[in-house]
C-alpha cells in the first residue's frame, strides 16, 4: 500500500488521521484530537473542500497516529485502519514492512512528490530541499495499487494542499481538534518556517528579534499585562479575585485621571522641565564631563592622544544626538504632554509611567551607545591583557588541562608580546576612566527607570499576589 | 603491664625505644628520644675555592652590569642630543648583522650549531624571522610608544625603569656552560661512536631556557619602552628599543658563547665591555672622567661585584658545614659505552 504524507509533517502527533482514500492509496491530510467530534470536523472539512470545487472523494478517517520513537509496522484492521507511529517532527518513523511513503506538497513543484525511503523519515525534515521526482512504485506494492497510483489525480492532491493551507491559517480555530503548532517544536510557528530560502530565514530572524525588541518597551509589556488582567476579570469565576483585580484597575484609572489633571495643570512647567532635562542633563553635562576628564582633573593623568580620541568621538556622538533632537524638543514635548500622556493616563497611571519609561529609554539611546562602546573596548583590553601577562611571565594557558603552564617563547614572540603588554597597561587607566564615566551615567538612567518600574510593579503584582 | 599511651610513666619503662614502626612500643607517638639526630655527623668540608676562581665566576655579572651601563649611557646621550637617532640605529643594525654572521660562522666550525631541520609537522623557525618582525612592528608602534607616558612626570618614570632593570638583573641567566673545546671533543667522540656502531641516536644539544630568563628579558624590554617614551622623537624611540632588543636578547647569547670559549676570552670580553661603557658614560668635558657621579657609581658597582663579593664569599666559607647521616647515599653511575657494545 502507499501512503501519501504531508511534506512538513502532521501537527498532532497523537490523534486521528484524516484524509482521502483511493484504492490502496491513503492520502493523509492532517491529524485531529482523539476527543474531537469527528463527524462535525469531517463535515466542515468536506464543505470547505467542495467549496473550493476541487474535491474528488470525501475526507474520511484513515486511522490513528501515535508518538513513538521505536519503529512499528502499520497495522491494518478489517477496515484497513492505519496505525502509524510518528516522530518529533510529525513524520512517520522507519518501518519494517513493505509499504511506501510519498511526501507531497513541495514548495516549488505543483505537486512535488518525494518518496520516503525506508529508514529515512528522520532525515526528511532536515532535507526538505530535495525536489527529485521519485518513482511511485515501491517494492511489494500490488498491481492494484499501481493502477490506483496512475488514477490518482492532481485534483486530489490539490485538495490536500488546500485543506492543509486551511488548517495552517487562523481559521483553524474554527475547526475543532486541530491543535496548535506548539506541540511540534520542530515545525516553526512562523508562516515562513517551512520555507528554507535565505529570505525566509532573514524574515524569521527579523520577526523573532522584532518581538524581542518590542518586549523591551514598557508600554507594550504593560499593555499586555493589563489585557491579561481584563481577561482574568472576565474569565475567572472566583468573585474575590475578580474583585481584587477590578479594584486594582479602578485605582489605577483613578490615579491616572489624577495624573492627567496634574499634567494639564502644569503643562508649561513640565514642558520646560523636559526640554531642560534633555538638553542640560543628557547632552551638556555629559559633554562637559568628557571635557573635564580630558583636562587632567585632580591629578588624574590620562594618556593624552587616547583621551583626545575618546573626547572627540564620544563627544561627537553626544552632540550629534543633541543637534538632531533639540530643535524638535518643543514639538515632541507638546505631543507627549498635550496629547499622548493625558490620553494614556485615562487608561491608568501604570500605562502613563510606562510611556515615560519608554520616552526616557529613547532619549538616552546615545548614552547607551557610548556605554556599550566603551564597555566593549574595556572588556576586550582586559581579556587581551590577561593573555599578555601570561606571556610576560613566560607562561601559557593550557586549554587541555585548564591551567597555566610554563612555555618557551621565541625572542620575537616575547618582543611583540611585551610591546603590546606595555602599551596596553599604560592605556588601560584611560579606557577604564571613560568606561566608568558612562557606567555612572547609565546607572543614573537605569535607577530612574527602575524607580518607575517599582511603582508599576507594586500596583500590578499586588492583586496577583493576593490571589495567590 | 603496658603503660597507657601518652602517660609520663611510659618513658620510665625498661624497654628501650627503637626506631622501628612495625612493632608496638610503650611510647607515645610523639616521643623524642635522647639519641635524636645523633646519627648526623659533620662531613669533611669541601676545599675552600680560590679567590681568583671566584672572581672569574663573577665576570658574567660584571659583563651584564657593563651592558646595562652602556644602555643607560646611550639613552642619556639620545636624551640630551649627544648621539643622533640615526647613528645609534645604524650602529645597532650593523653590529647585529656582524654579530649574527660571526656567531653563525664561528660556532658552526665548532660543530655546535643546532640542527634546524624539521622533525615534525611544523616548519622549522628560520633565523630571519627575529630579524625582520621586530623592526617592522617597532616602526609601526613607535609613534604610540613615544606618547605612552607623556602625562607622567619623569620623577615616576626613573624609579619605575630602575625597578624593572633591577628585576632584570635579579632574574638574568648568568650561567656558563662547559668549555666549548670540551663540548667539541664530546661531539667528535659521539660521531665516531655513531660511525662504528648501528646506533643512530641524535645528540640534542638543547639547553633548557629557564623561566626566569624570559621574565628577565621582558622586564628589560619594558624598562626600555618606559625610558624611550621620554625621548623627543619617534626615530629616537625606534633606535633605543632596537638597541634594547640587541643588548638584552642578542648579546647574552653571544657573550655566553664567548665565555664558553675559554677564560681568557671571558676576561677580554669583560674588559672591553667595561671600557666601552666607561667611554660613553656621561661626563662634563671639563672634569675628569673618573670623578663624575655615574663613573663613580659604576666603579663602585664593579668593585662590589668583582672584588668585595668574592672576598666575602671566600671569607665566609669557614662557616660552611655539611652534615650527613648513616644512611645509604645513592651514587649515580653514568654507564660509559665501550667499543663492541651496540
Amino acid at each position: 500500500m502507499t501512503v501519501y504524507w504531508p511534506r512538513d509533517g502532521i501537527q498532532k502527533r497523537d490523534g486521528t488521521l484524516i484524509g482521502f482514500r483511493q484504492g490502496s492509496i491513503d492520502i493523509v491530510v492532517a491529524s485531529v484530537d482523539i476527543r474531537v467530534d469527528l463527524d462535525n470536523c469531517l463535515a466542515l472539512l468536506n464543505d470547505e473542500s467542495q467549496g473550493h470545487g476541487r474535491s474528488k472523494g470525501a475526507v474520511k478517517v484513515l486511522g490513528r497516529a501515535h508518538e513513538s520513537s521505536a519503529p512499528t509496522s502499520v497495522t491494518q484492521g478489517s477496515s484497513r485502519e492505519l496505525d502509524i507511529s510518528v516522530d518529533q517532527r510529525g513524520m512517520p518513523t522507519p518501518r519494517g514492512d513493505r509499504s511506501s511513503y510519498i511526501l507531497y506538497g513541495s514548495s516549488t513543484g505543483h505537486n512535488g512528490l518525494q518518496q520516503l525511503k525506508l529508514k529515512e523519515s528522520h532525515s526528511i525534515g532536515g532535507s526538505l530541499s530535495r525536489q527529485e521526482e521519485w518513482s511511485r512504485r515501491s517494492k511489494g506494492t500490488s498491481s492494484q495499487s499501481t493502477a490506483d497510483d496512475e488514477n490518482l489525480s492532481d485534483l486530489q492532491l490539490d485538495s490536500c494542499r488546500a485543506l492543509r493551507t486551511l488548517l495552517s491559517d487562523s481559521r483553524a480555530n474554527e475547526i475543532p481538534g486541530i491543535q496548535d503548532r506548539q506541540d511540534c517544536p520542530s515545525i516553526p510557528s512562523s508562516p515562513f518556517g517551512a520555507m528554507q530560502t535565505a529570505s525566509a530565514k532573514a524574515m524569521s530572524f527579523l520577526v523573532s528579534h522584532s518581538a524581542t525588541l518590542l518586549w523591551q518597551s514598557a508600554t507594550f509589556r504593560q499593555t499586555l499585562i493589563r489585557l491579561d488582567h481584563l481577561r482574568v476579570i472576565s474569565d475567572l469565576s472566583s468573585s474575590q479575585i475578580q474583585l481584587l483585580y477590578s479594584m486594582c484597575l479602578a485605582v489605577d484609572i483613578l490615579l491616572g485621571l489624577a495624573a492627567r489633571h496634574l499634567i494639564n495643570a502644569h503643562t508649561t512647567t513640565l514642558h520646560e522641565l523636559m526640554k531642560r532635562a534633555f538638553s542640560t542633563y543628557m547632552i551638556d553635562w555629559v559633554d562637559h564631563a568628557l571635557g573635564w576628564l580630558n583636562d587632567w582633573p585632580a591629578g588624574l593623568k590620562l594618556n593624552t592622544p587616547l583621551s583626545d580620541f575618546f573626547r572627540t568621538n564620544l563627544g561627537m556622538i553626544i552632540r550629534t544626538w543633541g543637534e538632531l533632537f533639540s530643535p524638535h524638543m518643543d514639538r515632541i514635548s507638546s505631543v507627549i504632554l498635550n496629547q499622548l500622556l493625558p490620553r494614556i493616563s485615562t487608561l491608568g497611571l501604570t500605562l502613563a509611567l510606562a510611556v515615560v519609561h519608554d520616552a526616557l529609554l529613547l532619549s538616552s539611546l546615545h548614552l547607551r551607545l557610548c556605554w556599550n562602546l566603551t564597555r566593549w573596548i574595556c572588556l576586550w583590553q582586559l581579556e587581551s591583557l590577561s593573555g599578555l601577562w601570561n606571556l610576560f611571565r613566560g607562561k601559557r594557558w593550557n586549554m587541555l588541562r585548564k591551567r597555566t603552564d610554563s612555555y618557551e617563547y621565541d625572542v620575537d614572540q616575547l618582543f611583540v608580546g611585551t610591546l603590546f603588554f606595555t602599551v596596553s597597561i599604560f592605556l588601560l587607566p584611560t579606557v577604564v576612566v571613560y568606561t566608568a564615566l558612562f557606567g555612572l551615567v547609565m546607572c543614573v538612567v537605569k535607577a530612574t527607570q527602575r524607580a518607575m518600574d517599582v511603582v508599576v510593579l507594586c500596583s500590578v503584582r499586588g492583586p496577583a499576589r493576593a490571589s495567590g | 603491664m603496658t603503660p597507657a599511651r601518652g602517660s609520663a610513666d611510659c618513658i620510665d619503662t625498661a624497654e628501650p625505644w627503637e626506631k622501628v614502626l612495625w612493632r608496638r612500643q610503650p611510647y607515645p607517638d610523639n616521643h623524642v628520644p635522647e639519641s635524636f639526630l645523633a646519627e648526623l655527623r659533620d662531613l669533611p668540608p669541601r676545599p675552600r675555592p680560590r679567590l681568583f676562581a671566584l672572581v672569574i665566576h663573577a665576570l658574567p655579572i660584571t659583563q651584564h652590569m657593563a651592558v646595562i651601563a652602556l644602555f643607560l649611557s646611550i639613552f642619556h646621550a639620545l636624551l640630551i642630543g649627544r648621539f643622533s637617532a640615526s647613528s645609534v640605529g645604524w650602529a645597532v643594525v650593523l653590529s647585529s648583522v656582524v654579530g649574527h654572521f660571526v656567531r653563525r660562522l664561528g660556532w658552526r666550525e665548532q660543530g655546535l650549531e643546532r640542527d634546524l631541520t624539521s622533525h615534525g609537522l611544523l616548519p622549522p623557525t628560520t633565523s630571519l624571522r627575529p630579524l625582520i618582525l621586530p623592526p617592522l612592528l617597532l616602526s609601526l608602534l613607535s609613534p604610540v610608544l613615544g606618547t605612552l607616558t607623556s602625562a607622567t612626570t619623569s620623577d615616576s618614570i626613573w624609579p619605575l625603569a630602575g625597578c624593572l632593570l633591577f628585576i632584570h638583573v635579579l632574574l638574568a641567566d648568568f650561567k656558563t656552560g662547559p668549555d666549548a673545546r670540551q663540548k667539541y671533543r664530546e661531539r667528535r667522540r659521539f660521531q665516531q661512536r655513531q660511525r662504528r656502531s648501528s646506533f643512530h641516536g641524535d645528540l640534542e644539544a638543547i639547553e633548557e631556557k629557564s623561566l626566569s630568563s624570559s621574565l628577565s628579558f621582558t622586564s628589560a624590554l619594558s624598562a626600555s619602552i618606559v625610558l624611550a617614551s621620554r625621548l623627543p622623537s619617534t626615530a629616537h624611540v625606534f633606535s633605543l628599543i632596537l638597541l634594547a632588543v640587541s643588548l638584552f636578547a642578542g648579546w647574552p647569547v653571544v657573550a655566553k658563547g664567548v665565555r664558553e670559549a675559554g677564560q681568557g676570552f671571558s676576561i677580554l670580553l669583560t674588559a672591553s665591555t667595561v671600557l666601552l661603557a666607561f667611554s660613553i658614560l656621561p661626563h662634563d668635558p671639563s672634569e675628569s672622567l673618573l670623578f663624575t657621579a655615574p663613573s663613580l657609581i659604576f666603579l663602585c658597582t664593579l668593585l662590589v661585584v668583582n672584588i668585595i663579593g668574592p672576598l666575602v664569599f671566600w671569607w665566609g666559607w669557614r662557616w660552611k658545614t655539611i652534615r650527613g647521616g648513616g644512611w645509604d647515599v645513592a651514587v649515580v653511575r653514568i654507564r660509559q659505552a665501550t667499543s663492541g657494545h651496540g
